[in-house]
This record gives C-alpha cells, structure tokens and sequence, in this order.
C-alpha cells in the first residue's frame, strides 16, 4: 500500500510471512524426518518437548507482530481498494489467515493430544506415526500458505511502486513526493 | 530506483532470507530448548539425527542458493554503486554471506562433526552435548538475526529511489 505506513506495514508483512514460513519449512524437510528416525518412544517425547517449549514470547513475537500488520494492511486495502497493491495485500493476508488458521484447527488440537500421550504406553507408537505422517502433511500446507503470503505482499510493493512511477508521468499533481522530485529535478514550476 | 531483472531477483532473494531466518529461527527459539530438556542421551541422538536429515537438497537450495543470489546482489551493489539502494543490497547480501554462509561452516559444521562421532551413552558424552546445546544456540542466534536483518535490507531495497 502506498504511503510511509502502507509501505513499512507491507515489508514488516513480507519479512514476517517469509519467517513464519521458514519455521515451518525446518520442520517439512528435516526436523519430522529426524525425529522419525529416532526410536518411537524418543521421538514422541522429543516432539511434546518442542510442543511444550514453542509457546514462549519469542516464539509467537513474529506471528502476533504480522499478525498485527496484516490487519492493518487489510483496514488500509479496504478503505483504499482502489490501488493497484489492494488486491495483492488481501490475496496475501487471506493467505496468512489460512496459515494462522490451520495452525489452529489442526495443529494446536493435535499437539494438545500428543501431549497426553505416556510415550511407554501400549499404543503410544501407533499415535505418534499417526501424528507426525498428518501433521507434517499439513505443515506443508501452513509452508506454503505463508510462503505465498510472502510473495504477495512482496508483489503488493511492486504494484504500489509501478503505480506511483506511472503517476509521476502522468498526473503529478497532488503528490508531495512527485513535488519534491519535480522541484530536485529542475523541472520549470 | 531498482528496475526490470535485478528488481525481481531482489525481491526473491529477500523472501528467501526470511525464509532462511525462519528456520534458524525454530532453533533459537523452541527446537533446542526442548532437545535439552530431554534425557541427554535422547536429546544427542536426536540432533544427531537433525544433522544428518538436515542434508537433504531442499534445505541445500534454500541456504546455498540463497548465498549465491546475495552474492549476485553484492555484485550488483558495485555496479550500480551510484545508486541509493546499492548500500542495502551490500550490506544485506554481505550479512548473508558472513551470519550464515561464514559462520555456519566455521562454526556450526565442525560441532555437528564432532557431535556425530559421540555415543549417546558413553561417559562425558551428557557433559559434551550440553556445551554443545549451550554455544551452538548462542551462535545460532547470530545466524537468525543476520538473514532476517538481510530480508529487511533487500525489501527496504525495493523502495529506495
């Protein structure tokens, strides 16, 4: 989105969605692939440890930071829907809210289970393979959405940019910055 | 203002740094944490296990291909030098290099090493991996802050003129 605010809103969303996505990467390529080569007994317990340490400040500072941002963007795109990067802002932001809510729906329930799981338990095995083949299926789906979440906001500065470019060519009446490029560049006023 | 090519190969090489963060990320915040609450035992053998699935072509891509896209970008930076945004793609492309690239086979690859050669069960092995756990965090720690400050520079990059 345009102007100081849409702008740092748009690469705090970008830089945000980019993190959370990498997150979730680490765990769909290597982390539930170790801990399945673990013994089922270890790795169960390795995985409610993680679960259990995960919810600290530093850990959810990022999401609830561009989570933050998301709605402010999309308050921005709304009452602004005619800018170019408002279709973009609300694709990406739609994008991170599937992210978040998977996570929700899905995730958090089924770490809560695993969590009352006893890893010597009969049955523990077979719990936790369940757990980590669908979990990780839709930890790619949470990888991806904020991947492209990412990707959109990143295409929302493009649009925001190529349509002040095209405004400084064409209409450069009424924007104090194409003012001041006007009166740096020398152009007679 | 960044154009055309390099305005698209900025804008690439900056979610990717997000993404790189990320996963270091996961690291510094929870994955360790709980690797050293478990037994030590359990909790070596465990991240010797990350070690070696951690070599996988995906993750090679994201870190290397990243790095080779920052030093492009560094490149870049100097034939472009006049321009405003060469200093961010210098700096953020050179952060990249030395926070990941650098420090993780300068530091983090020979304890990996090292860490892969122990038992999990042999005497002075608990005492090895909590020196491990305790500095490889630390200096992982470096590695998250160094492509997220990256990410930043490169999308800031993309606004400069």
């Amino acid at each position: 989105m345009s102007g100081r605010y849409g702008r740092a809103l748009t690469v705090a969303a970008t830089v945000g969605s980019g993190l959370a996505a990498g997150v979730f990467f680490a765990f769909s390529t290597f982390v539930m692939t170790a801990l399945g080569r673990l013994a089922d007994r270890e790795g169960l317990m390795a995985m409610q440890e993680i679960n259990d340490a995960a919810p600290t400040p530093w850990f959810t500072l990022p999401w609830i930071g561009t989570a933050g941002a998301c709605i402010a963007l999309v308050v921005l795109a709304v009452r602004r829907r005619r800018e170019a990067a408002a279709p973009y802002v609300l694709a990406g932001n739609f994008l991170y809210l599937v992210g978040i809510v998977v996570t929700f729906a899905y995730h958090i329930p089924k770490n809560d289970d695993l969590a009352l799981v006893d890893p010597s338990g009969p049955g523990a095995a077979s719990a936790w393979n369940d757990y980590r083949t669908a979990w990780t299926a839709w930890n790619h789906v949470r990888t991806l959405a904020f991947l492209a979440a990412a990707v959109l906001f990143a295409i929302s500065l493009v649009a925001t940019r190529r349509s002040e470019h095209t405004s400084t060519t064409t209409h450069p009446v009424g924007d104090q910055s194409v003012a001041a490029d006007l009166a740096g560049s020398g152009v007679p006023r | 203002m960044i154009d055309g090519f390099l305005f698209v190969f900025t804008l690439i090489t900056a979610i990717a740094c997000g993404l790189v963060a990320g996963f270091f990320f996961a690291f510094s915040t929870t994955v360790m944490k709980a690797l050293a609450r478990l037994p030590a035992a359990d909790g070596l053998a465990a991240m010797q296990s990350i070690n070696i699935v951690v070599i996988n072509p995906l993750v090679m891509t994201a870190l290397f291909g990243t790095a080779l896209a920052c030093v492009v970008l560094v490149v870049a930076a100097f034939v472009e030098w006049g321009e405003a945004y060469a200093v961010y793609l210098l700096v953020g492309g050179a952060l990249y290099v030395a926070g990941v690239v650098l420090l993780t086979s300068v530091y983090h690859v020979p304890r990996n090493d090292a860490l892969d050669g122990l038992d999990p069960d042999a005497a002075g092995s608990a005492d090895h991996w909590r020196r491990y756990v305790r500095t490889w965090t630390a200096w992982n720690h470096v590695r998250t802050v160094a492509p997220l400050a990256s990410a930043t520079l490169f999308t800031i990059a993309l606004r400069v003129s």
